[in-house]
């Protein structure tokens, strides 16, 4: 496209008055906004932080943190290890080993023998929570994913059912109200191992 | 006296002349460019030590401690600023030689002088240099830093030059023998350079210890420009008025010069369009 | 004798310093909060029951002397190690002809460093000119080129502010007669009239090349966090860190302390206040004046964090363009306009 193409439009900026030309005035308007935010916070209680662990943070219900593996009504894990999830992952952090289920399961084939989420690896995008045919994995609400070592970051699967058995009673994540287990306590000491 | 400080004078000009050739970057680089650069060295730091002892003795550790610090810092910083190898080095060194002739001033009582020698030339030109070295040179040292041009002629006739001053300066010393009472004798004690005995002398002017005549000298007591009739202008002042009546055209003529100067210089980086072939004359 | 006194007189002016300094970082942090809707450090100190966070300058300190003293291995080592001694160096020595309080032969004693300096302003202007050397120093020894930009940019607007700096304060000189701060503070105690007053332009020009020389927004192009990480001193650590710090600090009080001296009155409050003329001597007096001035000082200090959270920062090239083709032109305005109002005053 060429320079004097009928189809660009020419901008210019905006003539600057005298007075916008000496900053002054401008200067002093953006010192009054400056202002009424140093004073809101200091005398009108302002301020939009939230003081962590003595105020709780409640994120949005599509917020997604920790994942958890759930259970159906019989407390069993609802996964089929279909795989499906493993495949959808975009950070190849789920390692998922299938076995035959038990003849006392007669609802499903399979049953996830081992199940582990690399919680370091993953990037938290759902893209598992989609693509499971059973709901049986969901990312909650759990923000505070702390760990001391790369080990303890590597969640299996009763870590997983532990972050379910701690977080079951948010099912769906109810907005307005904070998981709670979330705080105060890392996820860390949801289970053993 | 005269003919003892004259030929302490040439050792010092001799050793530090042979001292700053052995350190100059020479073309030739053997494997003795090394050994060479530290023997220099040695021969040069003799030389400062030699240059120290012509100063003063120890005589009173505030005044005279300060002065000979910035003396030798002031011509070893010089010398170190010659022979470095890298020029951002040799801008400091200089920057370094500034500030110690700056207090060199403050000592002799000539506060506007050192401060306005620290400001133009520490603080403004030496900063440009930094500012151009760095700007040019970023990918190391340019082949004509590597080397001196002609270190031996530049070394002699540096070197006898400073002999000569020494020399000269040296001839000035006074008559020391009795208390120093008029300004005209604390005057030619001041220039005197074998402040040996006058500098010690020279603080029977002030009634108090050696520290306070230091600090009074580093800030003289008026401070008022417009001062009363009759009064000794203080220095600033001083300073003022002699170029504006003593200097009158000097100044004027050294002013038209910086501003041709900075005509020059705009002509020089804004060039003006070339007049193309066709339309010759309309550019202007 | 003499000399120990003024020896306990330089300890205790630095550890002062250096205390406002934390505490300056606290307020700073603090305002940067308030302006950004936050509430900022508070939590340093919740233990023993005191309030606001008072004693995270003390953990910033602790941070600041236990981090390690990191030497990355391609930096130009002495170049590197002494840029901060520089910095911190040259911003303390400025300090030393700043009276913060009424210095004469008849007071308790001189609240300044170096009473009775005749070129008192100068010296400030000549120290404060060396503190540049810190910046570039750091930026080239650290052998980066963030840092390396940081320190060129910081050589070329040092010298283009000084000069405007310089000229502004010029108007004030000849209106006093004197180099001297305290004899600048004396003339506008006996005339009850603040530098604002006689000479805004210069005022105005001032606190602007005050803001630059300084580095502080919204003239830190030398350390601009997101163009240059950090600019000259990304490669510095732990207390190396914390001495660029402290020289910014000091050098923003020393600014402010100026600021106050020759256009704000010093100590002077019109007359409104008994024992601040300056013919008072006697410790109330003395205290009353310290007082003041320090209240004032503050003051300063806090409008320039005000401006630093309000501002952003100058492009390079409007930034010479505003000491070159703007405060040069008025400045020497303001001096001509000052020197001819004088001469017909005067006669």
């Amino acid at each position: 496209m060429r320079a004097d193409d009928p189809c660009l439009k020419q901008m210019k900026p905006p003539e600057l008055s005298l007075a916008d030309r000496f900053f002054l005035p401008q200067i002093a308007v953006g010192l009054g906004v400056t202002a009424r935010h140093i004073a809101g916070v200091m005398f009108r209680n302002k301020a939009i932080t939230v003081q962590y662990p003595d105020e709780k943070h409640v994120p949005s219900p599509v917020y997604r943190g920790v994942h958890r593996l759930n259970r159906d009504e019989k407390g069993r894990v609802k996964c089929v290890a279909c795989m499906l999830c493993a495949t959808a992952c975009p950070a190849h952090c789920i390692d998922i080993v299938g076995a035959t289920a038990p003849e006392t399961w007669p609802d499903r084939e399979k049953y996830p023998e081992s199940f582990v989420i690399d919680e370091l690896r993953c990037i938290y995008c759902g893209m598992c929570e989609e693509a499971c045919p059973v709901e049986a994995i969901e990312l909650t609400g759990l923000y505070d994913l702390t760990g001391l070592s790369r080990e303890q970051m590597i969640f299996d699967k009763a870590k997983l059912l532990s972050v379910f058995d701690a977080t079951s009673n948010q099912e769906p994540m109810k907005y307005g109200k904070p998981p709670e287990r979330a705080l105060g306590s890392p996820t860390t000491e949801l289970a053993p191992g | 006296m005269m003919t003892k400080y004259s030929i302490l004078a040439a050792l010092i000009a001799a050793l530090g002349g042979l001292g700053a050739y052995l350190m100059l970057p020479h073309k030739r680089k053997g494997t003795r460019a090394g050994l060479a650069y530290k023997a220099g060295a040695q021969a040069a730091v003799l030389a400062l030590v030699l240059f120290a002892a012509l100063l003063s003795p120890l005589a009173d550790f505030v005044a005279t401690t300060f002065f000979d610090l910035f003396a030798v810092a002031a011509v070893a910083s010089a010398l170190l600023m010659v022979t470095a190898r890298d020029p951002v080095h040799s801008a400091l060194w200089f920057a370094s030689v500034v500030l110690s002739t700056g207090g060199l001033f403050l000592l002799a009582g000539a506060s506007f002088l050192a401060a306005g020698t620290i400001i133009v030339y520490a603080g403004a030109i030496i900063v440009t240099f930094l500012f151009v070295i760095m700007l040019a040179q970023m990918e190391g040292r340019a082949v004509y830093d590597r080397a001196a041009h002609s270190p031996g002629p530049a070394t002699v006739s540096c070197f006898v030059l400073l002999w000569c001053l020494l020399a000269s300066i040296a001839t000035l010393s006074t008559d020391t023998s009795g208390p120093i009472e008029t300004r005209e004798q604390q005057f030619r004690a001041e220039t005197s350079f074998s402040r040996i005995e006058s500098l010690v002398e020279r603080f029977r002017l002030h009634k108090h210890s050696a520290m306070l005549t230091v600090i009074d000298q580093a800030s003289p007591a008026t401070n008022r420009i417009h001062g009363g009739e009759g009064a000794e202008k203080p220095q600033v002042a001083g300073i003022g008025g002699s170029l504006y009546t003593d200097h009158l055209i000097t100044a004027g003529l050294s002013g038209v010069l910086l501003f041709v100067a900075l005509v020059g210089a705009i002509v020089i980086t804004n060039p003006r369009p070339r007049p193309q072939a066709t339309g010759r004359g309309q550019a202007i | 004798m003499a000399a120990i006194g003024i020896l306990i007189k330089i300890f205790i002016v630095a550890n002062v310093l250096m205390g406002a300094v934390a505490y300056l970082i606290w307020v700073e942090r603090k305002i940067a909060a308030y302006a950004q809707d936050r509430i900022g450090p508070n939590r340093a100190g919740s233990e023993f029951g005191i309030p606001f966070g008072l004693l995270q300058p003390l953990a910033d300190g602790a941070k600041m002397l236990l981090k390690e003293g990191v030497l990355p291995a391609y930096v130009n080592k002495p170049l590197y190690l002494i840029a901060p001694v520089i910095a911190i160096i040259a911003a303390l020595l400025g300090f030393a002809v700043v009276p913060f309080g009424p210095v004469g032969p008849n007071q308790v004693m001189d609240f300044q460093i170096a009473p009775y300096v005749d070129i008192g302003i100068l010296w400030v202007f000549a120290v404060g000119s060396l503190a540049v050397y810190a910046v570039i120093l750091a930026g080239w020894s650290s052998n980066n080129k963030y840092s390396f930009i940081g320190g060129l940019r910081s050589s070329a607007q040092l010298i283009s502010y000084e000069i405007p700096l310089g000229l502004s304060i010029l108007g004030m000189v000849l209106i006093t007669g004197s180099l001297d701060l305290n004899a600048i503070i004396r003339w506008q105690n006996e005339h009850h009239v603040w530098g604002v007053f006689v000479s805004p332009l210069g005022f105005i020009i001032f606190l602007v090349s005050a803001f630059a020389e300084t580095n502080r927004l919204p003239f830190d192009l030398p350390e601009s966090e997101q163009e240059l990480v950090g600019g000259f001193h990304t490669e510095y650590s732990g207390m190396k860190f914390g001495m660029f710090f402290l020289g910014e600090y000091v050098h923003v009080i020393t600014v402010s302390a100026l600021t106050v001296i020759l256009f704000g009155g010093g100590w002077d409050l019109w007359g409104l206040l008994p024992y601040l003329n300056y013919k008072d001597v006697g410790w109330i007096a003395a205290i009353a004046k310290l007082s003041v001035f320090s209240v004032k000082v503050a003051a300063v200090i806090l409008f320039m964090m005000w401006i630093r959270w309000t501002l952003p920062r100058f492009r390079y090239d409007q930034l010479m363009d505003l000491a070159w083709k703007s405060l040069i032109p008025l400045a020497l305005l303001n001096l001509f306009a000052t020197a001819v109002v004088l001469q017909i005053v005067r006669g």
